[in-house]
């Protein structure tokens, strides 16, 4: 498919890239990336269009991480995955700019794939408004 | 003035007293001769004499010298723009003058007592009002200060008649830590005096007196000389100098750069361009693991001769040579591959394609800009009116593609996205691909554009254009469109 989307997965081990591969109906592209640094090493070398964030990564604080990619582009969608939620965890990633927040993704993968679908429509919004203003412009 | 040198400023006042005394020699040839025959050569070389060893005395801390030749300087300024006319007096003036610099250089050097070169030092000056005198008194129009332009130092050597055979560009970097640059630079000059021309200098006389404390540590010049390179390096070897660069610009060195802009060269590029484009289909997407293809074999033969025959109508003889050597290994490869076993095919076609993308990369730089690609990087002001004016500016006909640099650019706005659009539709109307570049330091808003248009109007992005250029390669329809747009003007007509 020419206009997949790119998903990129955040987690200190494989589990959820491998469930996500299983179940993967809408034909992303996934990768995953088992370090922080490696994540922003992907991020700036190619597009993901969703990132699913740990917050339980080993070279990194999850929330910096958030920070830091939506810094640098604040078009990648974000979702937050923690094995042990806090209040504080919660705050931080809706306060830096994370569309959802799940608890034991694992077990609740169904949930999550709502949340990546819920991405995806925020995301194609987005690009409607600026398909829509070169598209006017054309016209 | 106070320096605080140590064993370099020895080093430079044995330079300076060196140099000023050949100096004062050549211009008391300069007053013997004016005593009998007047002549505007010598009054002008005494000036510069004069200027000179102003100059370099101010730079050793010698005032007193300095002061008495800037005092003679003004004199014969005078004396050249005619507002005092040249008689006896002067020559005594000068002879005076040389003289007591003489003294006083010697006195320096010999080191004698404080009172002793007190009395000289006094007698100078006494000479300076003199010379001061006479020139009030005669020039009733305005003074005339020595410090005009084209008459300083380095307009003085730039306004020698170019001599010598060779030409180089020099640059020369000076250390951080020297205190002052201008003396090293004027040592510079001296020390190249006796070789060669300076044509050209970043330097001018202005960066040479400034007091800026931010002083210019790098001079470029383009010197006109005799010398071959490895004998200058010597001219320049000096303290304080902390690196230097030497590029020879003699024609016969740099032949191999010249591109020749007619078709002669142009249309063996396209011959090249195809078989490359071709190669790469084979080793990249063509036939895998199957019987030998004699069709195959006969295009493989087919594109040899027609490359080997295009390299060797190629004006540059040296990269005609080199290009058919790398051309005929890869020939040799892809024969192999084809008839190859199953087992060794994979093998030679990961060495095939090693060698390929090196020698595409090769290639690609060889023509970047010159022909077949067209290449311009947009700057953040007005990128797309400069985009258009280059546009403008290309020979479309000879173009096939055109890499677009975006890597400087923060934002595309609508209208820029519109004029984009509008402008690779109608370059693609004309069979001209477009590749934008991007490298790691682009905007992520312009990445988010593109990405987020591309349903719609989808832009080759890549990150390098060596990327572009092999994106091509690999996509059926760019492809199709590029080998037609090259048999189309080969044969003038699209396809074989």
């Amino acid at each position: 498919m020419k206009d997949k989307y790119k998903l990129l997965v955040v987690n200190r081990n494989e589990e959820l890239t491998g469930k996500l591969e299983e179940n993967n109906e809408a034909g992303f592209y996934i990768e995953a990336a088992q370090t922080a640094a490696l994540a922003i090493e992907k991020v700036k070398n190619d597009k993901y269009h969703i990132i699913l964030i740990d917050t339980d990564i080993p070279d990194k604080d999850g929330i910096e991480l958030l920070k830091e990619i939506k810094n640098y582009d604040p078009l990648a969608q974000i979702i937050m995955t923690t094995n042990q939620s806090t209040m504080e965890k919660i705050l931080s990633s809706l306060e830096y700019g994370a569309n959802d927040y799940i608890t034991d993704p694992m077990l609740n993968l169904e949930e999550l794939k709502n949340m990546i679908d819920y991405s995806i429509e925020k995301l194609e919004r987005w690009r409607k408004s600026i398909i829509d203003l070169v598209n006017n412009i054309i016209l | 003035m106070i320096f605080i040198w140590g064993e370099h400023m020895d080093t430079m006042i044995q330079s300076y007293m060196e140099e000023t005394e050949d100096m004062l020699q050549r211009a008391e040839e300069c007053v013997i001769r004016l005593e009998t025959d007047f002549s505007s050569e010598d009054i002008n070389e005494l000036f510069r004499i004069a200027h000179t060893i102003k100059g370099s005395s101010h730079m050793v801390g010698y005032e007193d010298i300095g002061n008495l030749m800037h005092k003679i300087e003004d004199m014969l300024e005078s004396v050249r723009n005619g507002s005092i006319s040249f008689n006896k007096e002067i020559v005594s003036l000068c002879f005076d003058g040389l003289d007591i610099v003489k003294k006083m250089l010697q006195a320096r050097t010999e080191r004698y007592s404080e009172d002793f070169l007190k009395e000289h030092t006094e007698e100078a000056a006494k000479i300076a009002e003199k010379i001061h005198g006479l020139i009030t008194v005669n020039n009733t129009e305005k003074n005339i200060v020595s410090e005009q332009e084209n008459t300083g130092i380095v307009s003085t050597f730039l306004n020698k008649k170019p001599r010598g055979k060779n030409k180089y560009y020099i640059t020369v970097v000076i250390e951080e830590d020297a205190p002052m640059v201008s003396p090293v630079f004027i040592l510079i000059l001296k020390n190249i005096e006796d070789i060669g021309t300076i044509l050209y200098s970043t330097i001018t006389d202005d960066d040479l007196w400034s007091t800026d404390e931010n002083e210019v540590r790098e001079l470029e010049m383009i010197l006109s000389t005799d010398l071959e390179e490895a004998q200058l390096y010597t001219h320049f070897a000096l303290f304080y100098v902390e690196k230097i660069n030497i590029i020879n610009l003699n024609r016969n060195v740099n032949e191999i750069n010249d591109y020749y802009l007619n078709e002669t060269d142009y249309t063996p590029y396209l011959t090249v361009l195809n078989t490359l484009m071709e190669l790469y289909r084979l080793a990249f997407c063509g036939p895998c693991e199957t019987e030998p293809d004699n069709k195959t074999g006969y295009i493989i033969k087919q594109l040899q001769s027609e490359t080997s025959e295009a390299l060797s109508r190629l004006r540059n003889k040296i990269k005609s040579k080199a290009y058919k050597k790398e051309f005929d290994e890869l020939f040799n490869l892809t024969k192999k591959m084809l008839n190859g076993k199953t087992g060794t095919n994979q093998k030679i076609r990961t060495k095939i394609q090693e060698r390929l993308n090196k020698f595409i990369e090769i290639l690609y730089h060889g023509i970047k800009g010159r022909y077949i690609v067209g290449y311009i990087k947009l700057e953040k002001d007005n990128p797309i009116i400069s985009l258009e004016k280059f546009i403008r500016m290309i020979n479309k006909s000879s173009i096939l593609i055109i890499l677009i640099n975006i890597s400087m650019l923060d934002i595309l706005h609508e209208n820029e996205i519109k004029d984009l659009i509008r402008i690779r539709n109608e370059l693609q109307e004309q069979g001209i691909e477009i590749g934008l570049i991007m490298d790691r330091s682009c905007s992520r808003k312009i990445v988010n554009i593109f990405d987020s248009i591309k349903q719609i109007h989808e832009f080759r992005l890549c990150t390098s254009e060596l990327d572009a250029i092999l994106g091509m390669f690999r996509a059926s329809d760019s492809f199709q469109r590029i080998t037609g747009r090259i048999d189309l003007l080969k044969y003038g007509t699209k396809g074989c």
